[in-house]
């Protein structure tokens, strides 16, 4: 009798969790029409968590019509599923929040101080794709940094 | 023993107090996630992140950039046009003639606060004049802006007898303004329960003042939500 409660309690439970989850479900074009510039990219990982919870997905640059270049970074919550929602909702992560920045550099490959660098937040819901963006604050500026962290 | 006691009580207290006590400490003004938020009122970081997605969304626009282009385009013919006629331009005259100036015009306030719009304007004049696309006129402002009299006030000087003859500046050489800087700010509030939002609305124009046309707009609306706690406000 006692197992038919416990097991009746953690279908119950699972009940419950699964109705915890509101992630993102996506449809789009299968055959794509744009041809994005997408480059490659070098990263500096300290923050392990960050980078298996928010996956980087691509890195396109392209210049403006001005000449400005624009840089659009994607990443994927990808905490989806019904143990890891949970624990994100416990521990205060379900939307992910995290803040970024950007940070512009020149020709010379200094960094350019400027009111288009400042630091953002954006809560994520799980399976959601964010785009980071930022346009640069010169013609001459051609590099770029992306500072991610988790927002505490 | 008693005194002992008081003067220890004393001593603790003075101790808790101490403890209590922070160092006001410099903190990164561009970042928006350590900055203090007034929970009913604008805060520093609204104006910083205002800023930044209205001058990201200028210096990408293809319609600020086509105006810019016809811009040089009538610049360059006239430029042609007077050479062949025998003016003779100065560096200094050139460097305003391939580029539009900017003015600041009024923010409208549309909230029972009190806003200083400069917080907002000055920040995207830095922007557009860094990014080397436009110049900007201080010799005039619209209301709520700041104005330097310096460019009126050396007109002036023909007039002070210890000023050097050959420093004079022309009268009629300041330069008019060919673009403009204005817009409006709303606030939106809502409440329900406990859970509170506050919602600012920035909506900016730039004009082609020879035509009266934008050549570029955006609204922008910058939401915070709070839940109030229990007990108090």
């Amino acid at each position: 009798m006692k197992k038919i409660t416990l097991l009746a309690a953690f279908v119950m439970a699972l009940f419950v969790l699964a109705g915890c989850q509101a992630s993102v479900n996506t449809i789009e074009n299968a055959d794509k029409h744009a041809t994005p510039n997408l480059v490659n990219d070098v990263r500096f990982v300290t923050d392990g968590f960050l980078r298996d919870r928010l996956v980087l997905q691509s890195v396109k640059m392209s210049p403006s019509a001005g000449g400005n270049m624009m840089v659009e970074v994607a990443a994927t919550n990808v905490r989806t599923g019904v143990l890891s929602q949970a624990w994100s909702g416990m521990t205060g992560e379900n939307p992910y929040p995290v803040t970024y920045k950007f940070t512009w550099q020149d020709a010379n490959g200094m960094t350019v101080d400027t009111p288009l660098s400042i630091w953002k937040t954006v809560r994520i819901i799980p399976g959601e794709t964010v785009y980071f963006r930022a346009v640069a604050p010169t013609p001459q500026c051609k590099d770029f940094i992306l500072s991610v962290k988790e927002y505490k | 023993m008693k005194k002992i006691y008081t003067i220890a009580l004393a001593f603790a207290a003075s101790f808790i107090f101490a403890g209590c006590a922070t160092q006001s400490d410099y903190v990164d003004a561009s970042n928006t996630q350590i900055a203090v938020k007034n929970k009913h009122r604008m805060s520093s970081s609204d104006w910083v992140v205002a800023s930044e997605q209205m001058g990201a969304d200028m210096l990408s626009s293809f319609e600020f950039t086509e105006f810019l282009t016809a811009y040089k385009m009538d610049a360059d013919e006239m430029i042609k046009t007077q050479t062949a006629a025998g003016k003779k331009f100065s560096a200094r005259e050139k460097l305003g003639i391939y580029k539009p100036n900017l003015y600041l015009s009024e923010i409208q306030n549309n909230t029972a606060e009190h806003i200083d719009t400069k917080l907002i304007t000055n920040r995207l004049r830095e922007v557009l004049f860094k990014s080397g696309k436009v110049r900007i006129t201080t010799a005039y402002a619209g209301a709520g802006q700041v104005r330097d009299d310096a460019s009126h006030q050396a007109r002036n000087l023909k007039y002070d007898p210890a000023a050097d003859r050959s420093s004079h500046v022309k009268q009629r050489g300041i330069k008019g303004y060919d673009l403009s800087l204005g817009g409006a700010i709303i606030k939106q509030t809502a409440r329900d329960g406990r859970a509170n939002e506050l919602s600012y609305t920035f909506s900016l124009t730039l004009t082609d003042n020879s035509t009266g046309q934008g050549v570029w707009t955006k609204v922008i609306e910058i939401k915070r939500q709070h839940l109030q706690g229990g007990f108090g406000w």
